[in-house]
């Protein structure tokens, strides 16, 4: 296998956005291109949940390409729902790793927030089991069961809140994020309720925006030290255990046996906290803190910008913002610019970066493992 | 519309309340996830959660295809119990230990 490169990377601001999600794309995609300083990929991989449903697009691999310019580049498209864009990285890598390219342009985005909330909902609730679906099940209400059994094991109200308040202040020095303002312990926890015990500011925000990566066979800034995928069941009920995500400790094992380490060398982290207690199931699920510690590391500040793990750095799902298939590869540019020096204002001390990205409710996971060159 | 009574009761794996419920249902959205002896688990609709907690014991309905929970108090669950087929002592066995398990319940479910 050969060794790939990250030699460029480039996001959109997150937010609502009024440009169309080809527009959005081109931004992210002509910046990563330009840090590369690429003129043209020889192959570009898109990510993209639904744009069929939220947009009205289909055959998005083509339109994308031709739209940034690039018609006759062979393109092709990766979903795996909420983790798109960490898939389509994968893909990117494979193609590199097996020789088949020298330079891949890996793009994805998501335009949402012109649609109502419970239109969104309802579409991101495709992701689910349908039966469970059948019962009213949405992703918050699978998301509160989950978060129940994980507070009936000791994780408690406050940690819970602090993922929230720390994701919150990350974003206020981050330029590119959804929400830029702090929010306090308490309105945490007196926000409206959503599916008890999730609240309001437990859940990540629709958000509009695009990310993009060039990647490349030729040496750059950072490698790509290893790289994972981990499965599971797409009902939740066919799971025993709700507290941790197979998907995750499975993406990880890969990833961590590629780059020849362990979860010790990694300084940073972009994780994907949709939801509050996802960071905390995820710090564990990975093995970045011992089982049963990633609430009182949170509440002691070791996951804070300048703990001894800063964790989402970029202010994560809850605050820089959650444009699906944009999202994963979101979280690699973050780590890309925490690696290179580039992250102004929230740069951390790092070698080592680490991504994880959920698909659904948690059935198609992904970790990626970033080493500064 | 006839109830189906199913064989049995479970217990409460997790629950939620919905209180902004996708279309076509009801706020408040009460929905459980509830573990049949056996193993089997079911997503369950219900009228309530007052009272439940992880481990409870709930009954179990089907109607019209739709699985539905309701709490158990002690004197249901006695009644449970008394219901299935089984020789007396059996019966009497069965309530005990279905009492003494809902005063262990909060243990038993904290180390799962």
């Amino acid at each position: 296998m050969r060794d790939v490169w990250v030699a460029g990377a480039a996001m959109t601001r997150v937010g609502r956005r009024s440009e169309r999600l080809q527009d959005l794309m081109a931004e992210a995609a002509h910046g990563a291109l330009r840090s590369a300083g690429l003129d043209a990929p020889d192959a570009i991989v898109v990510a993209a949940m639904n744009p069929e449903e939220f947009v009205g697009d289909g055959n998005f691999a083509s339109n994308a390409a031709a739209h940034l310019g690039f018609a006759q580049a062979p393109a092709l498209r990766v979903e795996t729902a909420t983790s798109s864009g960490a898939a389509a990285f994968y893909a990117g890598f494979a193609l590199l790793a097996a020789g088949l390219r020298r330079a891949v342009l890996v793009v994805g985005g998501e335009k949402m927030t012109h649609l109502a909330t419970p239109r969104v909902s309802e579409l991101i609730g495709r992701s689910l089991d349908p039966y469970e679906r059948s019962y009213g099940a949405t992703m918050p209400a699978l998301a509160a069961l989950v978060t129940r059994a994980l507070m009936a094991r000791g994780v408690g109200a406050r940690e819970l809140a602090q993922v929230a308040v720390k994701n919150h202040a990350n974003a206020l020095r981050n330029p590119y994020a959804h929400f830029r303002r702090a929010v306090t312990p308490e309105e945490v926890l007196e926000s409206r309720m959503v599916a008890d015990p999730l609240r309001l500011l437990h859940c990540c925000p629709i958000s509009d925006g695009a990310a993009a990566v060039v990647l490349t066979a030729d040496r750059a800034g950072v490698r790509v030290a290893g790289i994972g995928q981990g499965n599971d069941t797409l009902a939740l009920r066919h799971r025993q255990i709700l507290t941790s995500f197979r998907a995750t400790q499975a993406a990880a094992g890969e990833a961590f046996a590629m780059a020849g380490f362990g979860p010790e060398r990694v300084d940073v982290a972009e994780l994907h906290d949709a939801f509050a207690p996802f960071e905390l199931i995820s710090l564990e699920d990975l093995g970045l803190v011992p089982p049963g510690k990633a609430g009182r590391v949170t509440l002691d500040g070791e996951t804070a910008l300048d703990g001894r793990l800063p964790v989402n750095p970029s202010g994560g799902l809850k605050a820089r913002g959650h444009p699906l298939a944009a999202t994963g590869l979101a979280q690699i540019v973050e780590c890309v610019w925490q690696l290179t020096g580039r992250a102004e204002g929230r740069q951390t001390q790092a070698r080592v970066a680490l991504a994880q990205s959920i698909g659904g409710l948690a059935t198609n996971n992904w970790v990626t493992l970033l080493e500064a060159a | 519309m006839e109830p189906v009574l199913l064989p049995g009761a479970g217990e409460i794996v997790s629950f939620t309340t919905l209180h902004a419920p996708p279309a076509g249902f009801r706020a408040p959205l009460h929905i459980a996830l509830v573990e049949l002896e056996g193993g089997a688990r079911f997503v369950c609709h219900g009228a309530d959660t007052r009272g439940l907690r992880i481990g409870s014991r709930v009954a179990i309905e089907a109607v019209d295809s739709v699985y539905y929970f309701s709490h158990l108090g002690a004197v249901d669950r006695a009644r449970l119990f008394w219901h299935r087929a089984g020789r007396a002592g059996d019966r009497v066995s069965a309530i005990a230990r279905s009492l003494a398990k809902r005063v262990f319940k909060g243990r038993a479910r904290a180390s799962s």
